[in-house]
This record gives C-alpha cells, structure tokens and sequence, in this order.
C-alpha cells in the first residue's frame, strides 16, 4: 500500500483496521488508530455516504490518515469482497445497532470463520445485550440517558445538555483503550476477541463517582458551577461582549492573594469572606464583588495578572482563543491540514506527545471512493472488471 | 473471591502510580481493570487527596471519599515518603520492576528531586512514564495554577455549555481530568505496545488542555477553516432541531432528529398536525421555528410519562432518550441486564458500589475490585518486591518513610 506514510516509529506500523463507522464515535476511535500508524480502511455505502460528509472540516479531522472505499454490504459480493478484506485484516470496527451485521451474516462468529483471530470492536449505544439492545441514541441522549444530564445545569435550572455531543468523543476515545487491550491479548495468546461497547456504559465512568454516592443515599443536585469544597468556584464576566473567566480559590490564603490582586485588600478581611463556609453562605455578593473588579478587565490581562498570583485561573476560551493561543501554538497541538474542500484548517492533534514516536498526520481525509482500485485492486487482487462490476452492482450509484 | 480464571490483558504488567487527585487515577483505573498490578504510592499518613473528597459518611476519614472508591478500584496502596532519600531509593527499585510509571505532579517536580523519567529508566530501558499534567510539561502555560474549572474554561468545553445570556455553565463532574486520564490510558497502552515490540520504553506529555480541545465537537476546524465562533445554545444541540431536552409528565426526556425523514416520522405518528406544517419540514427551517416547536412538543410530552415517550419513540427508531438521575440508573433495566453495577465489601464503608467496565471483552474479564484502605499493601509490596524483613520495615515506620 503506497499511498499512507509509512513511518518505522508509529506505534502500531503493520496493523490493519476495516472501519464500517460514521459520524464521530467511531471515526474517531479509528482516526486515533490511523494516527498512531495503523492502516484504517474506511468503508462507505456510496447511497449514504458517513452523514458527517456534509460538514467538510468535521468529517476531514476524524478521518484523516484514512484509506476511503465504497461497498454495499447488502450485495453479495460486496459481502465476499469484504470478508477478503476481514481475511487480511486485524480489527473490524463498526457503530451499527446490534441486528445490522447479523443481518448482514457479518457478526463476530461469521468473521471469526473468516479470519480466527479477528478483534472487532462493536459499540452501540445501549450495549449488544438486555432489553435496550437495539435501542438507538446519539451523543446529546446519550448524556440525558447515562445521567450526566441530571448533573448538569444551572442551580434553578432544568438537565442541561452539554452543547458537545459528548457521549461521542469518551465513547470513542474507550474503543481506543479496548482495541488497544485487545491486540495485546492477541499478540501474547494468538487469540483475537470480540469487543461489546455500550457507548452508555462508557460515558458512565466519567462521573462513576455520583453511582457511588447515590448507592448511599447520597443525591447530587446540580449546581450550576458551584463547588463544595472551592469558592470562589465560577465564570466571571470580563469587558467585551461575551468575555469571561473561570475563577477557582482553593484556600484561605488563595482568597486572600485573590483581593490583593484585585486591588481591595481590605474584602480579605471581610468577615463575610474569611473562610470557605463563609464565602459560600455569602456567595451572590461575593461574586458581584469579583464581577465589579473582572467587568473593567480584558479577559486575557485578568488572567495574567491572577496567574502571577499563583490562582487558578483561565479565560474561558473560545475557538478562536483556542486556534491562537501561543501556548497550544509553542506545542505544535493543532496540526495544519485541509479538508475535503481544500480549504485550510487547523485540526486538533493528539493530546498528548512521546519521547519515541512521531504522529501520523500527513493524509487528508478520503474522498468517498478514493482508495477503491488501491484497496480492491491492490490488496484483494481484484480485477479492473470485477472493480467495475462490483461499484456498478451498487444500487443507487449513479446518484453521486 | 471466586475470580474468574481467564487472562487479563495487562495481568502481567506492573504499575507504580505516583498519581492522586482525578486524572492519573482515572487512568490507573482502567489499566486495573484490565489486569494489571497498580501500586498506587502515597503519602505516609496524608495519601491521596481525592480520599476525603466527596464523602460518603458523615464523619470525614481517609476511607470516606466517593470519588477515591471510584478512581482506585482494584489498586493495591503502598506509603512511602519520596521527600526522603530512602524513600526515593526504594521507589526507584520498585520501578526496576515495573512496564509502567505513572505520575501527576505539577511539570518538574520529579526531576528536581533525581526521579525525573531519565533516572527511572536507567537499567530499565523499556519503561513508560506517563506524565499527565494541566497544560503539558513544556509551553508558556506550564507552570500555571489550574483545576478541572480552570480546565475546562482552557479546553473551551466550558463556552459551549448553557445560555448564551448567563455565563457559560460548567458539565456535571469533573470532565477535564476524566479526559486527561483516558487519553494518558490511550498513550500508555500504545507505547507499551512500542516497547514489548522495540524494547524501547518512552516518556508520555498528556496535556489535560488539549484532552479537553480534542473532544470538542470541530468547533476549532470550524473557526480555522470558515470563521465561524460557535457559542452557547442553551439547552439545545447543533443544526439537529429539534434536539434538547423538554419536560414531560414525571420528568423530563432527550429528543434528537437526525434526518427530516426522522422528523417528519415523529410528526406523523404523533398525531401532532401543526408539526406536520410545510414550514417544519426542514432543518433549517425548524432551526428558526425552534421555539414554537419546542412548545409544541412540551404540551404533547406533558400528558405523557417518560417510559411512555422513550419506549414509543425507539419503536420507531428515533434516538429519544429518558432523562435519568444516578439513583434511577441504579435499578435501570438495562444496566441490570448488563450486571453493570456491582457491590463489593469494603472494610471501613461497608458496601461500595462499583461502575462497571466501560467495555465488555469477550476473552479477557474485567477486574472489579474495591479501593485500598491508606497503606493497605505496604507490607505486602515491601516484603514480596523489595524483600524487606520486619525490622527493615519497623525502621522505615519509625522514620516517618512508609
């Protein structure tokens, strides 16, 4: 396969993975995978193309370093085609309800005959099993199902949803984490496995601790950005429209340095003030005397000038705060790519950086179809007429 | 225990987790539950801070913290004072042993005191160190005061989150930490592959920032790519309209329409005529109509209960959800189904509930245990990894170093 960079230092140089997934779980999940060097194969339906396809950028961020084929795995032979694919490959991930791919005759079992130590990663949204099996959710409902809506919003507020989708990204971030598992277990026992994510049971983790508490009669009621054990604890308004900060004291003293920096030492002797309990029995006021001083100042000076003080503080970014800060900028975060269109654009990298492995970040997301002669010619050793008579089988074909 | 006998994946590897709080732990949970052997090294006397965050008795211990019992579930816990040169002597021979440090101290801290990446892997050439910090271990934000608020404000998590007339509204939990930690399990999973593959161990920068931009929905892309600065929405979600949550006779449900044949199925089967309106057929079209939908949609939910709403409309394949709190999800069906909670016996708190795995594998078990009491394995490590005697150890007690 020429068309990927094959670098000798990226992790998982050598292994194969088909990619049936759209939208942004599973994209992502993969796009990981291609980053850290494995070779992604992503397999559209040329009638209904990934939906994130309409959203140029979105789509080339998530499926950068991809190799893009089309099949239609209701043909027969797109199927046989596929199972060749299987054959030669390592992992198999897909995000269709559970009866799909046994519709399809492609479950676990059926790819396993195919190829004995396949890994496939299977994450729909309730899980493969129980009463809720093929019971479909996307991001925001998975956030109102899982519980994290009833955490979030304002004190006298209704469940809020987080305007992230975020049941998505921590879906598909775990599916990294478990292929990862996975292919170690492969490697040390020659013994692939099926893999059932529920996309609900992952966003779970994330506030495991409120299971924890509820089991002991312990309820948790939201509380806007409140915190117990921190106050000030809260987003402050700053000069300019729609500019804030998020304020965090964590003791006393920090209080304390807080006033000082704030140019009205004397509220740290406020009585009203002085200790946690007390500045949360008084916390309206209290914010309005932050807000005061906050209202006057640049969000980015007032941040400044609070971190040299040594309190947490950050303005509260927006996108284009974040494509220009200096700091993600002196990491080399965000890598420079175009998307589907041509156009320039900064896509976010991986978050984190290693001594010993570069970053697989050179190709830009497939077109539909683009790889077609390379994988089913190249790999599977396809004919130009098989090539042909299978995207001809397709039905609706000449839509695109 | 009855454990199961079948392979973990990570059953053969050590770990030495220097980490407390949220983030280094998160990450530490997971590779515990996929087998490894995490000894979680604390402070003598103090231990992790997250211990007594969040109680769950009324009277505050070491043992009392909701958010500890969640984070080290299945760790072993081993005192030692890296402030003491003994102290760091003794955690440098535990590391000789180990696949895998992990570690959350603010950017140089180890460093300063001999224990930096460099020293450890000297005669252990394959070790991972994964480093997962607020803003990474270099860059001109490196050593800035932060917690998971200011985090998440850094991320631009917290922008997007609310109305957009009131100040940006922070997610339930404690999310930019819980991201740090996944995406630090992710990295070191990789370079542990890297190393049994090269022999070469490496050094991982987790960025708890970055953790946060990357799960982001494109918002970054959008604004390189086309300018656009996306703000606040309220209690609604992107150009999918209608998707939010509404209130309904006994609480409230999520709605979400991913397709205007979606959309026009609803209006349909609902018997609802005004939805079925030319004027609501289209996305950009409900997008501008969004509040006299939504007021719509509230009266019919009203008289009816959210079992009802859910369960009719996945019937039809729409993607509704139930709006649940965590004590509702503790008796939900599915979770039941699924075994997903389990308790387990913990010597000071009694039953402690455990979440579940975030993934069922097929080969390899999950391993659900409870967290460790403070130094609960001390002794055990001492004696079986670095074959310290009794009196070794009364010593060590004696001078405050375990």
């Amino acid at each position: 396969m020429g068309t990927q960079a094959r670098r000798n230092n990226l992790e998982l140089t050598g292994i194969r993975v088909v990619d049936l997934t759209s939208m942004w779980a599973g994209p992502l999940c993969t796009r990981i995978l291609a980053d850290l060097g494995a070779e992604v194969i992503k397999i559209e339906l040329r009638a209904r193309p990934d939906g994130t396809r309409s959203n140029p950028g979105f789509f080339s961020w998530l499926n950068w370093n991809k190799l893009g084929i089309t099949m239609d795995l209701s043909l027969d032979q797109s199927r046989e085609c596929f199972k060749q694919l299987v054959a030669r490959s390592d992992v198999v991930v897909e995000n269709f309800s559970p009866r799909v791919m046994a519709n399809f005759n492609l479950d676990y079992p059926a790819l396993k005959e195919v190829k004995a130590d396949i890994i496939m990663l299977s994450m729909p949204a309730y899980g493969s099993t129980g009463p809720y099996a093929n019971y479909v959710a996307y991001g925001p409902g998975l956030e109102a199902s899982s519980g994290l809506s009833a955490l979030t919003g304002y004190r006298d507020g209704p469940p809020t949803l987080t305007g992230s989708a975020y049941g998505d990204p921590v879906a598909g971030l775990h599916g990294v984490v478990a292929v990862l598992g996975a292919l170690r277990h492969r490697r040390r026992s020659g013994t692939g496995q099926w893999i059932d994510l529920s996309q609900r049971e992952a966003l779970s983790q994330m506030f495991g601790e409120a299971f924890v508490k509820a089991a002991k009669g312990i309820r948790e009621l939201r509380s806007g950005n409140l915190r117990s054990d921190m106050s000030p604890h809260d987003c402050y308004r700053c000069r300019g429209e729609d500019r804030w900060i998020a304020i965090a004291v964590r003791t006393d003293e920090e209080w304390r340095r807080l006033c000082e920096t704030m140019g009205c030492g004397w509220l740290a002797d406020d009585p009203r003030y002085l200790t946690l309990e007390a500045r949360k029995a008084n916390q309206e006021q209290l914010d309005r005397e932050i807000e005061s001083w906050t209202r006057q100042m640049d969000a980015h000076e007032a941040v400044r000038l609070l971190q040299e003080a040594r309190l947490a503080a950050s303005v509260v970014n927006n996108a284009r705060d974040l494509v220009e800060d200096t700091h993600l900028a002196e990491r080399g975060f965000f890598q420079r790519g175009i998307d589907l269109e041509g156009r320039a654009c900064d896509f976010p990298g991986l978050p984190w950086r290693a001594s010993g492995a570069s970053r697989n970040t050179g190709h830009p997301a497939p077109q539909l179809g683009e790889h077609n002669r390379e994988v089913l010619g190249g790999l599977l050793g396809l004919s130009e007429a098989q090539i042909e008579e299978l995207q001809g089988a397709m039905r609706w074909d000449s839509k695109r | 225990m009855g454990e199961s006998q079948a392979p973990r994946v990570l059953e053969d590897v050590l770990v030495i987790d220097l980490s407390e709080q949220v983030a280094g732990p998160y990450c530490t949970r997971l590779l515990a539950g996929l087998g490894a052997e995490v000894i979680k090294v604390e402070r003598p006397g103090v231990g992790d801070v997250a211990r007594r965050a969040e109680p769950l008795t009324p009277v505050e211990s070491l043992e009392c913290g909701a958010l500890f019992q969640h984070l080290n579930a299945s760790k072993k816990s081993l005192t030692l004072d890296l402030e003491s040169p003994k102290g760091r002597d003794y955690l440098g021979r535990l590391t000789q042993q180990a696949q895998i440090v992990v570690e959350s101290f603010a950017p140089g801290y180890l460093d300063v005191l001999g224990i930096g990446y460099s020293s450890l892997a000297q005669g252990n050439p394959g070790l991972v160190m994964t480093s997962i910090s607020s803003f990474g271990q270099d860059g001109p934000y490196r050593d800035y005061a932060a917690t998971d608020l200011t985090c998440v404000a850094a991320g631009g998590m917290l922008y997007l989150c609310g109305d957009p007339q009131r100040e940006p509204l922070k997610i339930g939990g404690l999310q930019a930490e819980y991201l740090g930690g996944l995406n630090g399990a992710i990295a070191t999973l990789a370079a542990l592959w890297d190393a049994e593959t090269s022999g070469k161990g490496q050094w991982i920068d987790v960025s708890i920032m970055e953790s946060v931009v990357s799960a982001l929905e494109g918002t970054t892309v959008a604004y390189s790519s086309g300018g656009e600065i996306r703000r606040r929405q309220g209690n609604r979600h992107g150009q999918a309209c209608p998707t939010t949550i509404l209130p309904c006779k006994d609480g409230y449900v999520g709605i979400t329409f991913a397709s205007d044949e979606d959309w026009n199925l609803f209006a349909s089967m609902s018997n609802q005529k005004e939805l079925l309106a030319p004027r609501h057929a289209r996305g950009e079209d409900r997008l501008r109509f969004a509040n006299e939908i939504e007021e719509i949609l509230r009266m019919h939910f009203m008289e009816r209960t959210r079992e009802e709403v859910f369960h009719w409309a996945q019937e039809l394949r729409l993607p509704f959800s139930m709006v649940l709190t965590p004590e509702e999800l503790l008796n939900d069906p599915q979770h039941r189904a699924r075994d997903f909670f389990t308790a387990v016996d913990h010597p000071v708190l009694g039953e402690v509930l455990q979440v579940g795995a975030p993934f069922v594998m097929g080969e390899t078990p999950w391993r659900v245990g409870r967290a460790p009491l403070l130094g609960e394995h001390t002794e055990e490590v001492l004696r079986e990894r670095l074959s310290l005697d009794e009196g070794e150890m009364w010593a060590l007690r004696r001078e405050g170093i375990i």
